[in-house]
């Protein structure tokens, strides 16, 4: 019952059910409860610090998870699975390791406390650049040269040198100008610069 | 002259006859009167945007005088920004920074659609568009869009847009694992008549003035210096422009690309000193990806995925001339 439960758990992870199935176990999840909720977040944590894209810093996953599973848009794009292959290998090796990550990574952000997230912030950070870092090895092989399915590492406008942000600022504003406005991101392409700087 | 006729009678057309035809109307003919009327109606808001973790709440006022567009974008979350947009330029006004950026608006000063150079089964070449359940944004009836790539190479969309207007009220763009890459919506919204008359903010205006450096040469009539032998599915060259870079640092080429509704910019110019920019970076939706090649930078600008913007920066080499 577990396996099978926690297979369910894995193929939504990943984007492999269909859009019924998909709906249908959201619902059972709902319906099941916070300990549900709280397997199921520790699941999509696992997976998010292992990838590098945590910043989760919630309190409680359970209501975290309640709260992202009710926003999500009914209709959106279909699974594909090609950019998730990379994940299989990881992932195998996530599951070999999983105490000692839970341990690792999960535990300090269910512990943390409001207050105190700048820590967990930066863990996640350390984490992204040391397991995402190597895929861009292996990048450009193929034709025409891409980097490997894994997105690479990216750094925020914010740290490179003032002259080369500068620099980048003109030729994004150039881009969204000169690019042409057609409403789809929203009124004014411009917007694209919203997270400058700090709130 | 006849430009601004054109554009009373689609204002008019668009104002009175929307809600009649409506029922009829098909997600391109959608696509379509979004994309004029974002540029072509008088609107007055406010709105929320999140990118990543980060949420803002911004006003804009959006006004059409003789053909001419006036625009001005107000954060109010944050530090101050500002995005002001006169009929001679566009100025943007970010936080810790001496200067503002201002960039002079082409020879026309005429906004353009990428939309307008696809017809809707290239549009179906690389999405897969549906409409969806009409819903309700900010107090009005909207139309609801679906909008999915068919590949990785682009995001994908779900649109609400104004059943009166056509303006935008709700964008998400999504990912190709389903995750949401921004999100921009309308609390409250204006069109017409009843909104703040810009051009009284002279302070504002006048800031929005060409940079010296935009008057430098546009050659627009020779052959680019670049070629790209194999473009993403579905992109194809917009616009290409070539500018000289201030401080007699040679020129800039600008090669703009769009699939309709994702653009790709691609820069090259002589690497500066400031050692250039290599691999990704990011700005909120927006990413750029850096090469060097010699002595010249390319630089991809876009709101695509990344594997998109190095397939540009991958994919370009001197023309023979």
């Amino acid at each position: 019952m577990n396996d099978t439960k926690n297979e369910l758990t894995s193929a939504l992870l990943d984007g492999e059910l269909d859009p019924g199935t998909q709906q249908r176990a959201i619902s059972a999840m709902l319906d099941a409860g916070e300990q549900e909720l709280e397997r199921f977040g520790r699941y999509r944590l696992i997976g998010d610090v292992i990838r590098g894209e945590s910043s989760v810093l919630a309190t409680s996953v359970a209501s975290r998870v309640r709260r992202s599973l009710i926003d999500e848009p009914v209709v959106l794009a279909p699974p594909r699975r090609q950019p998730k292959q990379w994940l299989r290998p990881v992932a195998g090796l996530a599951v070999a390791a999983s105490v000692a990550t839970a341990a690792v990574f999960v535990a300090p952000q269910l512990m943390t406390q409001p207050g105190v997230e700048a820590e967990s912030v930066q863990l996640a950070a350390d984490v992204r650049q040391r397991t995402v870092s190597p895929v861009l090895v292996s990048a450009g092989a193929a034709k025409p040269k891409l980097p490997a399915s894994r997105e690479p590492v990216e750094k925020r406008w914010e740290a490179l040198t003032p002259s080369l942000e500068d620099r980048l600022n003109r030729l994004v504003v150039e881009h969204h100008e000169f690019g042409g406005r057609t409403g789809i991101n929203g009124p004014v392409p411009h917007i694209g610069l919203v997270s400058y700087g700090t709130p | 002259m006849a430009r601004l006729n054109r554009a009373a009678i689609f204002v008019s057309g668009l104002l009175l006859a929307s809600t009649a035809s409506s029922d009829t109307l098909t997600p391109y003919e959608l696509l379509d009167r979004m994309n004029e009327a974002v540029r072509q109606l008088d609107y007055e808001g406010r709105f929320v945007v999140q990118t990543a973790n980060r949420l803002d709440a911004m006003y804009i006022v959006h006004r059409v005088k003789q053909g001419t567009e006036k625009e001005r974008v107000v954060w109010l979350t944050g530090q101050p920004r500002e995005i002001i947009r006169s009929d001679e330029a566009v100025a943007c006004r970010l936080p810790g920074r001496d200067t503002q950026i201002n960039v002079g608006l082409r020879a026309n000063g005429r906004s353009f659609s990428p939309l307008r150079g696809v017809s809707s089964s290239q549009l179906d070449a690389s999405y897969q568009i549906e409409m969806l359940e009409p819903g309700r944004v900010a107090g009005r009836d909207s139309h609801q869009i679906l909008i999915r790539p068919r590949d990785d190479l682009r995001y994908g969309y779900r649109l609400f847009v104004d059943q009166a207007s056509a303006l935008p009220l709700q964008s998400i763009m999504f990912d190709e694992l389903q995750q949401a890459v921004s999100h921009m919506m309308f609390v409250e919204l204006r069109v017409g008549h009843a909104i703040t008359p810009i051009e009284h903010d002279l302070s504002a205006m006048q800031l929005a003035k060409a940079d010296p450096d935009d008057h430098l040469s546009v050659e627009r009539l020779t052959a680019p210096g670049w070629v790209f032998p194999e473009l993403p599915p579905g992109f194809h060259l917009n616009v290409h422009r070539r500018k000289a870079v201030a401080g007699g640092a040679g020129e800039r080429d600008h090669f703009i690309f769009s699939d309709g509704l994702a653009t790709v910019s691609v820069y090259v110019q002589r690497a500066d000193g400031d050692g250039g920019l290599s691999g990704v970076s990011r700005l909120g939706a927006a990413k750029a990806v850096g090469r060097r090649m010699g002595d010249q930078e390319v630089i991809a600008v876009g709101e695509v995925p990344t594997k998109t913007l190095y397939w540009f920066t991958q994919n370009i080499q001197a023309a023979t001339r």
